[in-house]
C-alpha cells in the first residue's frame, strides 16, 4: 500500500519540470481566480482575461497529466521495471490513485471558487460534480493517451475515430443529464470503466511496448544507389532516413488517415443518425489538418538536431553550416508538410460546415505556431516529451479557447494579437536556437540509449 | 611529459583540462600529450571521466578551463582537414538503423575525399560483417564492428575508440585488436581506445592514461607501470609499527610482524633498503594491469 | 647456418606483472645459456612476434634493442636478427652471474630464516647441478 501511494504521488513530482509545472498551474489559478472576481465587480466590460487565465491553468492541468501519463508509459517499457513481479499492478493502482488525488485536488480548489462564476454549461456547480469530472475526464485521457500512443497503428485511429463523433454530439455535453443519468456520473463512470479495461490489458499483456514504437517501424527501405552526393549524405545523416521527401510523407500519411477516418464517421454519423437533427460538425477532421503540421514540423527539427552530433566530425562542417543545413532542411519540411495541409484545411474551411466560430482565426493561430514549432525542433536535442513545445501549443489553445468566449468585436480584433504573438515569439525562439547550436555541448545531450525506452530493439 | 614546443609534433595536447558540468567537476587539470605512433590506453571505473574526456578532446564539448587542441588546433574548433584526419568510434554507436550496412558505409565514403576501398572490402571479409541487412536487425557484435569500419575507411591518422570491443566474443576481439596493432604499425598513426577490458589493454597499448575521479593518476608507457607498481610483502623479526610511512606506498596492512604494502615508485636497490630499514624478509611480487587498478582504487 | 627455430619458442603473458619486454629478454637469455638457441640462430623478426602473439611491436623492438646492448643478439642488414657468438670470457661470465644475483639474493635471505649455514646451502646447489647436468646428457 505504501508503494502505491509512493508511485501515485511520484507520478506528480519524481522530475523537477513536473513540480515547475504544478507550481505554474497553482499560480495561474490564482490569478484567473483573481481576474475572474475583479471582473465580478464591472459587470458591463466584458474582459477576456479571466478566459485566458482559466484557459491557461487548464492547460498546464492538462500538460500536469499528459506528462504524468507520459511518465507512466515511459516507466512501464523499461526491461527492469517488466521483471519486478507486481510491479505493473502498482503502476496501474498508483496511476489511478494518483488522478483520484488530482481530482479531489481540483474539485476542493474550484470549491474555493465558490458559485462566483457559473459557466453553464459547464455546470461546475456541486462539489460531486466537479469531482466526478475531474476524474472522468483525467482518466479517459490518460487511457486515450496510452491507446493513441499504443501497440499498433490501427488500434490508435480507432480510438481516435470513436473520440471523434464527441465533435459532433457536443451538445450532449452541454445538457445537465445524458440518459437520465447526471452527466457528471456518466462521465465519472465512463472513465473508470475505460481505466479497468486499460489496466487489465495492462497488467495481463505480455510485453508492454515502448510509446510510439509502432511509428517507428520502418518499411523495407527501397534499394538506395550506392553512389550518394556528399550534401545528400549530410542530408541523409541528420534525418536519418534516406530523404526528406520519405519522411515527410510518413508524416503526412499519419495525418491524412487520421482525417479521413474522422471524415468518414462524421458523414456516416450525419447521413444514418442525425439525419434530421442538426448538420454535422466537421471542426474537428479541421482541426486535425491544421495540427497536423505543428507537430510534423516539431518532429522533423528534433530529428534534424539530434542527428546533427553525428555529423560533427565525419562531415568536417563548423557548427554554423551544421545549424544552417539542419535549419533549411526544417524549413523544406514545412513547406512539404504545410503547403498541402494548410492547403486543405483552407478549401475544407470554405466548403464544408464548421461549428459557428470563425475557423480563419484558428488556421491563423496554427500557421503562426508553425516556425516557433520548428525552432523548438531545432532546440530538443535530448529525446524527451517536448514541454516547451507543449507550452506553446498551450498558449494557442488559450487564444483559440479564449475566441470562444469573447463575443464583442473589439475583443475579437483584439484576439489578433495572439498570432502576432506567435510570430514574434518563433523569433526569439530562432535567436535562441541558433546561439544553442553555434556553441553545442553535446556531452550534456549524450543519448541515453540504455535506459530510454525507444532502445527496445525487435529483431 | 613534454612542455616544449607548441607547434610539436604532439598529436594531442592537453593542457589543464577542466571540465564542470551542473557544478560537478568532471575533469580536473589534465595535462598531458600524445606522440604519433603510440597507442594510449585510457582506462579508469565508470563514470571516471572517459568518455567526457574523449568528448572534450574531439570537440563535441568546450573545457570549462585549459585547453585541449588536436594536431595543433583547438579542439572546439577543429577545421575541415583536421576532422578528415580523426577516425572515431563512440561508445554507443550512431548508425543509422534504417540503412543497411552498405548504405551506411556508402553515406561515410560519401562524406570522406579519402575512401580505402580495398581496405573495407578486406575487413569485410575477415571480420564477417553482413552488409545486407538493415542496421536495426544486426547483433551489438556486428553493429560495433560497421561502426569501427567507418571509422577506418578514410585512413586517419588519429584513431580514437571509446570501449571499442565491449560487445565482441573473443575471436573477433582478437582479430580487432590485430587490425589494431597494422594500423598503429605506422609511425605517423596514433591510437587512443579506452578500454574494461584490461587483457586487450595490455597486449596492445605502449602507453596508459589512468583516470580517476576526472583526475590522471596515470600517464606514461605501461611498461614502466608495471616496473614500478610491485606489492611488497615484509616478514620481519619484530613486530611493525601500524604506520610504515614509506615513500609512494598507496596501501598498506599491517599484522603483527607481517606487513603488506604497495609501493607506486619501485626501484630494485630499495629491497635491500627495506630489508636493512625493518630488519625483514622482503618479498615482491609483481602486480599486472588489473591488479595495479585495483589498487590504485582500493 | 643451424635450421631456424620453430615459431612459439617464446612464452609471453600479456597479464603478468612482468613486462612483455622483460618476459622476452629473460627467456632468450634462458635459451641461449640452455643451449637451445644456439650462436648464429634466427630469431623472428620484430613484426612477426608481434603478430603472433598479437602484442605491440613497441615492447618487442624494446626487448631486442636492449638484447643487441647486452651483446647477446646482433643485427644483420637486411636479415633477421641472430644469437651473437658467445664469448667465453671474463665480461660474459660476470654478465650470466650478475642475471642470477636476484635470485641467490632471495635464495640467501631464505635461507637466513631458515637458519641454514652456507655449507649446508652450496651442498645443496651443487647436488641439485650435478642432476640437472646429468639429466641434459
Amino acid at each position: 500500500m505504501n508503494g502505491v501511494l509512493r508511485s501515485a504521488l511520484q507520478f506528480y513530482t519524481r522530475t523537477r519540470r513536473q513540480r515547475w509545472l504544478l507550481l505554474a498551474a497553482l499560480l495561474l489559478f490564482v490569478a484567473a481566480l483573481v481576474a475572474a472576481r475583479l471582473a465580478c465587480r464591472c459587470p458591463r466590460s466584458v474582459t477576456p482575461w479571466p478566459f485566458l487565465l482559466g484557459g491557461l491553468c487548464a492547460g498546464a492541468a492538462t500538460m500536469i497529466t499528459l506528462y504524468s501519463a507520459w511518465d507512466f508509459r515511459r516507466i512501464s517499457a523499461l526491461r527492469t521495471v517488466f521483471l519486478i513481479p507486481h510491479s505493473r499492478l502498482q503502476l496501474a493502482v498508483g496511476m489511478f490513485l494518483a488522478q483520484l488525488i488530482a481530482a479531489a485536488a481540483g474539485a476542493g480548489l474550484m470549491m474555493l471558487v465558490g458559485h462566483a462564476q457559473p459557466l453553464s454549461p459547464l455546470a461546475w456547480g456541486s462539489p460531486r460534480g466537479t469531482f466526478e469530472m475531474l476524474l472522468g475526464g483525467a482518466l479517459s485521457f490518460v487511457v486515450l493517451l496510452q491507446v493513441v500512443t499504443g501497440p499498433s497503428r490501427i488500434l490508435s485511429v480507432v480510438a481516435l475515430a470513436l473520440v471523434a463523433p464527441l465533435g459532433v454530439r457536443v451538445d450532449l455535453f452541454m445538457r445537465p443529464e445524458i440518459f437520465g443519468i447526471p452527466k457528471a456520473d456518466v462521465l465519472a463512470l465512463a472513465g473508470i470503466l475505460a481505466w479497468l479495461l486499460f489496466a487489465a490489458w495492462y497488467v495481463i499483456a505480455w510485453r508492454p511496448t515502448a510509446p510510439l514504437s509502432a511509428w517507428s517501424r520502418g518499411r523495407e527501405s527501397a534499394a538506395a544507389p550506392l553512389q550518394v552526393s556528399r550534401q545528400s549524405a549530410i542530408r541523409v545523416y541528420l534525418l536519418g532516413q534516406t530523404s526528406l521527401l520519405r519522411v515527410s510523407r510518413q508524416q503526412i500519411t499519419t495525418w491524412m488517415i487520421y482525417h479521413v477516418v474522422i471524415l468518414a464517421m462524421l458523414v456516416g454519423t450525419q447521413m444514418l443518425i442525425a439525419r434530421h437533427n442538426f448538420p454535422a460538425n466537421y471542426s474537428m477532421a479541421i482541426f486535425i489538418l491544421m495540427y497536423a503540421p505543428v507537430v510534423g514540423v516539431n518532429t522533423i527539427a528534433g530529428i534534424a538536431a539530434r542527428g546533427s552530433r553525428r555529423l560533427w566530425l565525419c562531415s568536417g562542417e563548423t557548427r554554423k553550416v551544421l545549424y544552417a543545413t539542419a535549419a533549411r532542411l526544417a524549413w523544406q519540411s514545412m513547406a512539404l508538410l504545410g503547403i498541402p495541409l494548410f492547403g486543405l484545411a483552407l478549401i475544407e474551411i470554405r466548403f464544408l460546415p464548421h461549428a459557428g466560430s470563425d475557423m480563419l482565426f484558428s488556421l491563423a493561430i496554427c500557421i503562426t505556431l508553425t516556425p516557433g514549432a520548428l525552432y523548438l525542433g531545432l532546440l530538443n536535442f535530448r529525446r524527451r516529451l517536448n514541454l516547451p513545445f507543449l507550452a506553446l501549443y498551450m498558449v494557442a489553445v488559450a487564444a483559440l479557447f479564449a475566441e470562444l468566449f469573447v463575443e464583442s468585436p473589439r475583443g475579437k480584433q483584439l484576439l489578433w494579437i495572439a498570432p502576432v504573438a506567435l510570430v514574434a515569439i518563433s523569433c526569439v525562439l530562432r535567436a535562441l536556437a541558433r546561439r544553442r547550436w553555434y556553441g553545442i555541448d553535446w556531452l550534456q545531450f549524450r543519448a541515453e540509449r540504455e535506459t530510454a525506452p525507444f532502445a527496445l530493439r525487435r529483431v | 611529459m613534454n612542455n616544449g614546443d607548441a607547434s610539436g609534433s604532439a598529436v594531442i595536447s592537453l593542457r589543464e583540462l577542466g571540465k564542470v558540468i551542473g557544478g560537478k567537476a568532471i575533469l580536473s587539470n589534465i595535462s598531458v600529450d600524445i606522440e604519433p605512433g603510440s597507442i594510449v590506453g585510457l582506462l579508469g571505473k565508470n563514470g571516471a571521466g572517459k568518455t567526457s574526456l574523449i568528448d572534450v578532446l574531439l570537440g563535441f564539448s568546450p573545457p570549462s578551463s585549459g585547453s585541449s587542441r588536436v594536431f595543433g588546433e583547438s579542439s572546439f574548433n577543429l577545421p575541415a582537414a583536421t576532422k578528415g584526419r580523426i577516425g572515431f568510434v563512440p561508445q554507443q554507436d550512431e548508425l543509422l538503423d534504417s540503412l543497411t550496412g552498405a548504405q551506411q558505409l556508402a553515406l561515410n565514403a560519401a562524406l570522406h575525399p579519402v575512401w580505402d576501398e580495398g581496405l573495407i572490402a578486406r575487413l569485410i571479409r575477415e571480420w564477417e560483417v553482413p552488409l545486407d541487412r538493415k542496421i536495426q536487425v544486426l547483433s551489438g557484435g556486428e553493429r560495433q564492428k560497421l561502426a569501427t569500419l567507418l571509422a577506418l575507411g578514410h585512413e586517419p591518422d588519429l584513431l580514437v575508440l571509446d570501449e571499442p570491443a565491449s560487445s565482441l566474443d573473443p575471436v573477433a576481439r582478437r582479430q580487432f585488436l590485430r587490425e589494431l596493432l597494422e594500423i598503429a604499425e605506422s609511425p605517423t598513426r596514433t591510437v587512443l581506445f579506452s578500454t574494461h577490458i584490461v587483457s586487450d589493454l595490455e597486449r596492445v597499448a605502449s602507453k596508459v592514461w589512468i583516470i580517476r575521479d576526472g583526475r590522471l593518476v596515470w600517464a606514461g608507457d605501461l611498461d614502466t607501470l608495471k616496473e614500478s607498481v610491485v606489492r611488497v610483502t615484509l616478514l620481519a623479526r619484530d613486530p611493525v609499527p601500524a604506520n610504515l610511512s614509506i615513500d609512494g606506498a598507496v596501501s598498506q596492512r599491517t599484522d603483527g610482524r607481517r606487513a603488506q604494502l604497495v609501493l607506486t615508485d619501485w626501484r630494485d636497490a630499495r629491497q635491500r633498503e627495506l630489508a636493512d630499514r625493518f630488519g625483514a624478509d622482503v618479498t615482491i611480487e609483481r602486480l599486472g594491469l588489473e591488479e595495479i587498478f585495483l589498487e590504485l582504487h582500493a | 647456418m643451424p635450421p631456424p627455430p620453430p615459431p612459439r619458442i617464446f612464452t609471453l603473458e600479456a597479464t603478468s606483472g612482468v613486462p612483455i619486454y622483460r618476459q622476452l629478454i629473460d627467456q632468450v637469455r634462458r635459451l641461449v645459456a640452455s643451449g637451445h638457441l644456439l650462436p648464429g640462430a634466427e630469431l623472428p623478426s620484430v613484426r612477426e612476434v608481434a603478430a603472433e602473439y598479437t602484442v605491440n611491436p613497441t615492447t618487442i623492438s624494446k626487448a631486442y634493442g636492449l638484447l643487441e646492448l647486452e651483446g647477446l643478439v646482433q643485427r644483420n642488414r637486411g636479415k633477421p636478427m641472430t644469437i651473437a657468438p658467445l664469448r667465453r670470457n671474463q665480461q660474459a661470465l660476470a654478465q650470466r652471474l650478475r642475471q642470477i644475483e636476484a635470485q641467490v639474493d632471495s635464495l640467501v635471505l631464505a635461507a637466513r630464516q631458515l637458519d641454514l649455514r652456507a655449507t649446508d646451502l652450496t651442498a645443496l646447489i651443487k647436488q641439485k647441478m650435478q642432476e640437472e647436468y646429468d639429466e641434459q646428457r
